[in-house]
């Protein structure tokens, strides 16, 4: 009989988690990372699952029986011996709680224990609570029970004085009187010395000479018997049972309320401390007589916030030492992040490796005083050189790649050094976790998630190894019970990240800016090639393809964009933006075209200096209906060389940028200096959430612009080279729908697709581009289809400009950050819509409208990349699987073999047998068990008793061979008291 | 003092260990069957002390019985020595016992003959049994004069060697709650004994046997001799060639070793325990009539045969301390298998 299963704690060093996984909620809000994010939800289903994991544990523990010695003193310690059925041999820890005492259960199913009975009565039950922590031990779990048990009577300790009682004395010659008392008589012998008697009775020569107290033993004149009522106080009545039996009385213990009183002469002591035990349990009924109070549901019991465990809790050295790995995991990680240098995880790996040792002393007792003087000299050393770096820092990223590293490196070294009990060992984790998340919210590479992963499952291993005193043996029944278990958490993991939103962008607090203050300079803000050099014109005048073949050497990022020039553009990675959707990473503008080259005005932009710089709107961005705008916040980590354009999504609004900046009429920003790799800056762009509708319902622009068409700001955007074909014209006024300009650009585009083919290898057009394009070769490259685009636009009055910059790239889907290769430079048009600026359009690359993007859930993006992953590659990974699977195989093959080879078929044999008990180490033990579980005359099998000695006779007996049958026959033998044990066992516990 | 009168003439021992060549061979499971049977015809409810202290004769050992009064030492020792139809003697422990009381000494002798002379008057311990009542009442000079003659099986006095009978077995007692007035036995004597058992008090049933005469003292006499001296021996010496595997061999070293790595165990077993155990185990195997030794052998007697060689750091005077602790190093190594 049991009650249900309720949570009494939290395990010491659990709140820690708690407060890790608040802090990486602040790590998500500060840096905007999606991997973050996916971290803090496993994270989530990991402490659900360690919360669950106690519950399910506790399921499969069932105490059975409680014996307990017949009689008991209240106050002293008794043995206890418990008998519990456990069904899944697991090597989490479940400790029963008896009588105020903890023990914990052990793994053969019986368990002995000392306890103290507090109050005294008849004990006819035990009232116990099974606790168990279950295998990750974050909350402690309760199931309170109750098991009968055979009457344990248990008696108060005897105190005085004596009783009231009923004298009745018969003298010698056997006849009774009520006399008032025995007399005291000759001295008869020794005896030993009973509790309570006055020094006056010892007989002190023989004390003396035994060693042991002896008393004189007195002849009574007379014997004289006592009776007393059992219904007094049950201290004094065993006192005064003792007394009277001291005494050398006859003592009779009357029971009104028994029928029969005759039997009830106290002979020993257990018969009076028996009656004190009836006494009190009749004082208890009469003075509680109403029922026992109703058990509080769970859900309205409190949780002890703190678990204090009744025995020091030492950490097992293998969870110590995966504690470590997971520290040096999350080091490794961190300084991976920020570019840490060799010789800095050199000090990581050696500062954990000795932290390690030095807590493992620890916890083993011994605390040298020199460790203690070590570990101060290294900690006074390591602050001293912070404090030194801190004194030279600008910038908060700057702050973020120097000191923060090395200080968080010297915390978790410095604690790692001081673990010595699980709370620590607990809160060492949690440290770890806060960096790995502070880690995952910087790097922005693909390896973030294999570097989580690894963490996870280290620590989860730690988690697991905390409560086991010893190594679980990695069991068939084990390994499948963590697949299933990794599994339902991934699975989870996924299903409730599919809910998660990804962030939006990250929070302008911590927005990271860092440059390179050795780059070559643009002090005047005039474009500068990646090179340092002033970007020489593309158009040569050659109608020759030009070659740039740099990295970030895109045509478009120079004063001229010539439309018969096309760069040698490679794969590499140029930038990594993180950035909460897909958009146009923006960086030159173009005005003037001439039917060939487009040209950027000479004018340049007013310096400001960094590192929060707000950006003036330009023409066309403030949007003249009072439209809603939202924040879009991007950060750009810069991978390769790149001149000093500063990319931007949407209008740039302010630009965080450790320099200055100069940004251009026309829109485009320029740097001082040129972009170099590891230079990070972000920008906060404002955008107008737009969709097909809201840009058709602004009709059509050309009329809507009509009027001032004259005025510069405007006319700029509407002149067309002269080199303009008719036919070009013709086809624009052709296509135009009346009333929308949207539906316009739509029909353009369309009519593009079907008309001319995207092709890079496009022949160089020789007179006007836009007419060799879309009339002569019907094939080119993006900036001539955005060329086209353009003029056909112009010609019908609306406003419209080249931007070149990058597509968006490809996102990463577990570290959230958009990949951006060189191979993804573009050039796209940009449409002056008045109510809402300046819309992207672009007929080559599909990038959606800001208003109409989905934002993506961390779930989803996960998935995905799973699954993509998978779909990419499903032959290799299927072969890496199964690879995986038969090494696994072929391991466990290997080793079977080599104990198959080492132990022989008898030594099997023998190994066989002695399983079927595992408390016995030699055969005949086991036999003679075997012999009482089953019953061998009934289940037909041989004697397990010859069984055994034919074991030992192959093993010991030099003169026997046994042959092939007796092998067959001992196999035979076996697999039946295999049968029956486990009959025998499952009756048991059906019957329990 | 309980002197039995000494034999007479001592065993000429030298002559009939030469065993004949068409002698039977003996059969040490009967014989054994039949020894235990008349011990727990006597002494009742101990079959498993019974078995052990034949182990012990069959293992040419010393046996030290350790128990409160009362509970049938003497009478243990007794059945033995009748069963085994030897001679007997019986040495009662007190504290002015002198070695030669023990051993034997020169007496001079007058006969008309040679006129007076010195003789040697063999001691009690010329017997092939020897009880030893309350061994620690005896002062220790006198406890290892008995001892050092039961292990080298000789006494020297006055320059003469004589030679014990053969078999010859000690079987000692003592009373280790009452300590006033003994003399604990060092652990140097304590090592001689090939193994120590305390019987403890008989079940209530086997007790009421006991008082009503069913068993206990008054049958002492229905006992007859089973065998003799010289079957004994013979069978000694074909316990002594009993098989032990070298696997069995180092499992006894790793339950030395334990009781030496043991961290409540001040001084481990000696190697001469383990000889002991082994000769015990030998002597075990053969009673079950086997010719090989098996780690059950082992287990089964290691408590008997170490528990009084270890050193307890920290027993608080407690008597068991010693085989709890041997118990548990026995518990703690794995027995070797197929």
């Amino acid at each position: 009989m049991s009650s249900r299963s309720h949570p009494v704690a939290i395990a010491p060093g659990g709140l820690a988690l708690i407060g890790a996984w608040l802090v990486g909620l602040a790590i998500v809000r500060l840096t905007g990372a999606a991997a973050v994010l996916l971290f803090l939800v496993a994270a989530l289903i990991a402490m659900a699952g360690s919360v669950v994991s106690g519950w399910l544990r506790l399921r499969s523990v069932n105490v059975t029986t409680f014996s307990l010695p017949p009689t008991a003193t209240a106050g002293d310690s008794v043995d206890i011996v418990s008998e519990h059925i456990d069904q899944r041999r697991s090597s989490a820890p479940v400790d029963l709680v008896a009588f105020d005492t903890s023990w914990a259960l052990s793994d053969v199913g019986m368990t002995s224990a000392s306890v103290v009975i507090a109050d005294p009565g008849i004990l006819s039950s035990v009232d116990y609570s099974l606790e168990t922590a279950g295998a990750a031990g974050l909350v402690r779990w309760r199931r309170r029970g109750s098991a009968p048990v055979s009457d344990v009577h248990v008696a108060p300790v005897a105190a005085g004085p004596v009783l009231h009682v009923e004298h009745a004395a018969s003298s010698d010659d056997g006849s009774t009187a009520h006399g008032a008392g025995p007399k005291t008589g000759e001295l008869d012998g020794a005896r030993p010395w009973r509790p309570g008697e006055g020094e006056q009775a010892i007989h002190w020569p023989s004390t003396l000479r035994t060693g042991e107290i002896i008393a004189h033993e007195r002849t009574a004149a007379s014997e004289a018997q006592w009776s007393v009522s059992v219904e007094s106080d049950p201290a004094r009545l065993r006192w005064t049972l003792e007394e009277g039996r001291r005494r050398g009385h006859r003592v009779i213990v009357t029971d009104d309320s028994a029928t029969e009183s005759a039997g009830n002469v106290v002979r020993t002591a257990d018969d009076s401390l028996k009656w004190s035990a009836i006494a009190a349990d009749r004082r208890g009924i009469d003075s509680t007589g109403e029922a026992a109070p109703k058990p509080t549901p769970w859900w309205r019991r409190s949780i002890s916030l703190v678990h204090k465990p009744l025995l020091p809790a030492p950490v097992p050295t293998h969870a110590r030492l995966l504690t470590s790995a997971a520290a040096l995991i999350a080091l490794w990680m961190l300084l991976g992040a920020l570019g840490g240098s060799l010789s800095q995880r050199a000090l990581a790996t050696g500062g954990v490796a000795v932290s390690t040792a030095l807590s493992l002393r620890i916890s083993k007792g011994a605390r040298p005083t020199w460790t203690r003087i070590l570990v101060a000299v290294v900690a006074v050393a390591a602050l001293a050189r912070i404090a030194v770096q801190a004194s030279g820092i600008g910038g908060l990223l700057a702050a973020l790649r120097g000191p923060m590293p090395d200080l968080l490196m010297l915390l978790v070294v410095l604690h790692g050094a001081e673990i010595a009990d699980r709370r620590t060992t607990r809160v060492h984790l949690a440290v770890t976790g806060v960096i790995v998340a502070y880690a995952a919210g910087l790097r922005i590479d693909g390896r973030v998630g294999w570097w989580m992963l690894a963490w996870g499952v280290v620590t989860v291993a730690a988690f697991c190894q905390l409560d086991t005193t010893k190594l679980g043996e990695l069991r068939r029944g084990v390994a499948a019970r963590i697949g299933a278990w990794s599994a339902v958490g991934a699975m989870s993991t996924l299903a409730l990240a599919a809910f998660v939103p990804v962030p939006d962008g990250p929070a302008s607090l911590g927005l990271p800016a860092l440059s390179n203050n050795d780059a070559p300079e643009a002090p005047d803000g005039s474009l500068v090639g990646p090179d340092g050099n002033p970007s020489p014109p593309s158009s040569t005048g050659d109608p020759s393809r030009g070659a740039l073949g740099e990295v970030g050497g895109y045509t478009g990022f120079s004063d001229t964009l010539d439309t018969s020039v096309r760069g040698d553009l490679g794969d590499e990675i140029v930038m990594r933006v993180r950035a909460p959707e897909p958009a146009f990473w923006r960086g030159q503008i173009f005005t003037e075209f001439d039917g060939r080259v487009w040209r950027v005005s000479d004018v340049e932009g007013a310096p400001i200096e960094g590192p929060e710089i707000a950006i003036a709107p330009t023409v066309g961005d403030l949007p003249l209906a009072p439209t809603p705008t939202e924040e879009f916040v991007q950060t750009y980590h810069v991978e390769a060389q790149l001149p000093n354009v500063v990319f931007g999504a949407g209008r740039p609004e302010t630009i965080i940028f450790d320099g200055t900046v100069f940004p251009r009429p026309d829109g485009a920003i320029r740097a001082d200096r040129t972009l170099d790799p590891g230079t990070v800056y972000s920008v906060v762009s404002q955008r107008v959430p737009v969709t097909p509708t809201s840009l058709r319902d602004q009709g059509d622009l050309g009329e809507r612009f009509a009027p001032f068409a004259d005025r510069f700001q405007v006319a700029q955007f509407l002149a067309i080279p002269p080199s303009t074909s008719q036919a070009t014209l013709d086809l624009a006024a052709q296509l135009r729908v009346e009333g929308s300009t949207y539906d316009t650009i739509r029909a353009y585009e369309s009519w593009m697709a079907r008309n001319t083919e995207y092709d890079l290898n496009a022949p160089v057009p020789d007179g006007d581009a836009v007419d060799d394009f879309l009339f002569d070769s019907q094939r080119g490259f993006c900036e001539q289809i955005a060329s086209s685009l353009v003029v056909m636009l112009r010609s019908q009055g609306v406003p419209a400009r080249l931007a070149t910059g990058y597509i968006p790239g490809s996102r990463n889907q577990i570290s959230g950050v958009f990949e951006v290769r060189a191979s993804d430079a573009h050039a796209w048009v940009e449409v002056w819509f008045p109510d809402s600026g300046w819309e992207a359009f672009d007929p080559t690359a599909s990038v959606p409208l800001s208003g109409e993007s989905e934002r993506s859930t961390v779930g989803a993006d996960a998935t995905s990349a799973v699954i993509s992953g998978i779909a990419s590659r499903p032959v290799e990974l299927g072969l890496v699987v199964l690879g995986g699977l038969a090494a696994m195989a072929a391991m466990r093959g290997l080793l079977e073999w080599k104990r198959r080879r080492d132990r022989g078929p008898w030594g099997l044999l023998t190994d066989r047998f002695l399983a079927l008990d595992p408390l016995t180490s030699t055969a005949p033990r086991a036999a003679a068990v075997i012999a009482g579980t089953i019953d061998t005359a009934e289940s037909k099998v041989r004697d397990p008793h010859e069984v055994a000695e034919l074991l030992d006779r192959v093993a010991f007996d030099p003169s026997f061979t046994p042959s092939a049958d007796d092998q067959r026959a001992v196999a035979t033998d076996i697999a039946a008291y295999e049968r029956a044990v486990k009959q025998a066992d499952r009756e048991r516990v059906s019957v329990s | 003092m309980d002197f039995p009168p000494p034999p007479l003439a001592p065993a000429p021992n030298d002559a009939p260990r030469a065993v004949q060549p068409d002698a039977q061979p003996i059969d040490v499971r009967a014989l054994a069957a039949q020894l235990v049977a008349s011990i727990d015809a006597v002494v009742a409810g101990h079959h498993d002390i019974a078995e052990i202290a034949i182990a012990t004769l069959f293992a040419r050992g010393n046996l030290l019985i350790e128990d409160i009064p009362g509970v049938g030492k003497t009478l243990l020792a007794q059945v033995i020595a009748r069963a085994v139809g030897g001679s007997f003697g019986r040495i009662q422990g007190t504290p002015d016992l002198l070695p030669g009381d023990v051993t034997g000494s020169m007496m001079p002798i007058t006969d008309p003959v040679n006129g007076t002379r010195l003789e040697f008057r063999p001691g009690p311990v010329f017997a092939n049994v020897v009880v030893f009542d309350e061994l620690n009442r005896a002062t220790p000079r006198t406890q290892s004069a008995l001892l050092e003659a039961a292990e080298e099986s000789t006494v020297t006095v006055d320059g003469t060697t004589h030679r014990l009978p053969t078999p010859n077995m000690v079987v000692a007692t003592q009373n280790p709650i009452e300590i006033a007035g003994t003399y604990g036995l060092g652990e140097g004597s304590l090592d001689r004994f090939s193994a120590v058992v305390t019987p403890g008090r008989a079940a209530p049933e086997f007790e009421l046997d006991v008082l009503t005469g069913r068993r206990g003292r008054s049958m002492l006499n229905a006992i007859e001799a089973i065998t003799t001296p010289a079957v004994i021996a013979r069978t000694q010496d074909e316990v002594a060639a009993i098989y032990v595997a070298d696997a069995v061999g180092a499992y006894v070293v790793d339950i030395l070793g334990a009781t030496r790595r043991h961290p409540n165990i001040r001084l481990g077993a000696s190697t001469r325990a383990g000889v002991s155990l082994i000769s015990l185990a030998r002597a075990r195997a053969a009673m079950e009539g086997r010719t090989y030794v098996v780690p059950d052998d082992i287990a089964g007697l290691a408590v008997a045969s170490l528990g009084h060689r270890v050193l307890v750091a920290d027993s608080n005077g407690s008597t068991t301390a010693g085989r709890d602790l041997v118990a548990e190093c026995v518990a703690s190594v794995a027995a070797p298998t197929a």
